[in-house]
């Protein structure tokens, strides 16, 4: 796959993945193209990508890591989100987005390492790329997200448990 | 086979199984309810997960790939391209050096003596140049030397 290949089917994914980090639209394009330069430079030195797809992924997290530490950027959003009042209203947009909210809560009480884990999963990710994105082994993969998918049934029970069994 | 775990299931409906993994659990899943059971809710685990993250982060914006330009560097401020540019290095080193050598030549001015302290013992022309243009042309080298002559300092004339 060419550099143009690879840029054009990724870029979208790494925007998009940017925005569930919650970065600012500005911050993703940087550092989606950023990440991408980065790539650049790599196949300059004749480096061969066995899977360019979690490169790119792991190297634009640690951006955005290192963009949020050097920040200290505690999302703003989350907590107006968390501390938003739930208004009460029967019109079904804004329910919509009461419901939004309140699952953006819940996903933000995980942990970031294991709300990463799954939107990689989510961004349809396999668990050998998850695996070379979070540097830990592929066989415990599974296993990682079992326990996080239990965990997120937990949060998620106590508001929806209609849902699950 | 054996019954599976929440993980092997997890596994096999990721497809992250070989495909003859896969006929046997599927041969397996038809007979045993236990794992059927198993099965069934992670299914839903996935789908209802896979819903809540689809509706936290809208995905439905169709997002347009810029045009890719090496050149185009992360966007800094004005000073940073200034102070990063090669002949901005290049005029910050001369400036330096000739602080430098300014506070060296400050330094190396010779110390006063009294002229009744000092005697003069030896002074060498050459050549044919006049004392005075030698002064002036910076061709006159000083040197200081204590009673057991030591040299203690030289210097250049102006």
């Amino acid at each position: 796959m060419t550099f143009t290949d690879t840029y054009n089917k990724y870029y979208p994914e790494l925007i998009n993945y940017g925005r569930q980090l919650n970065l600012d639209k500005q911050d993703i394009e940087d550092l989606v193209h950023e990440a991408f330069i980065r790539y650049h430079k790599e196949l300059d030195k004749n480096v061969r990508f066995e899977n360019p797809r979690a490169w790119l992924y792991k190297v634009f997290y640690n951006l955005v890591i290192t963009k949020k530490n050097a920040k200290t950027l505690h999302d703003s959003k989350i907590n107006e989100m968390i501390h938003a009042e739930v208004i009460q209203d029967i019109d079904e947009e804004r329910a919509k987005e009461e419901r939004k909210t309140l699952v953006f809560q819940t996903l933000h009480r995980l942990p970031d390492r294991e709300r990463n884990l799954l939107l990689l999963y989510h961004n349809g990710l396999k668990y050998k790329e998850i695996a070379e994105i979070l540097e830990i082994n592929p066989d415990s993969v599974g296993t990682y997200l079992v326990r996080t998918i239990k965990k997120l049934k937990t949060l998620l029970k106590a508001d929806y448990h209609e849902l699950f069994r | 086979m054996n019954c599976l775990d929440r993980v092997g299931i997890q596994r096999f409906i990721d497809s992250e199984v070989d495909d003859l993994r896969r006929d046997t659990i599927e041969s397996h899943l038809q007979q045993c309810s236990k794992c059927k059971e198993l099965y069934e809710t992670a299914v839903q685990d996935k789908r209802i997960i896979n819903e809540f993250v689809s509706q936290t982060y809208s995905e439905d914006e169709i997002i347009a790939v810029p045009k890719f330009d090496l050149k185009l560097q992360k966007k800094k401020s004005t000073i940073y391209r200034v102070a990063s540019s090669l002949s901005f290095k290049v005029a910050a080193s001369v400036a330096f050096l000739i602080g430098l050598f300014l506070i060296l030549r400050t330094n190396v001015s010779p110390p006063v003596v009294a002229s009744e302290d000092a005697d003069l013992i030896m002074l060498e022309l050459f050549g044919n140049t006049e004392p005075n243009k030698a002064w002036h042309n910076g061709q006159m080298v000083f040197v200081i030397v204590d009673e057991n002559g030591e040299v203690i300092q030289s210097f250049l004339s102006e």
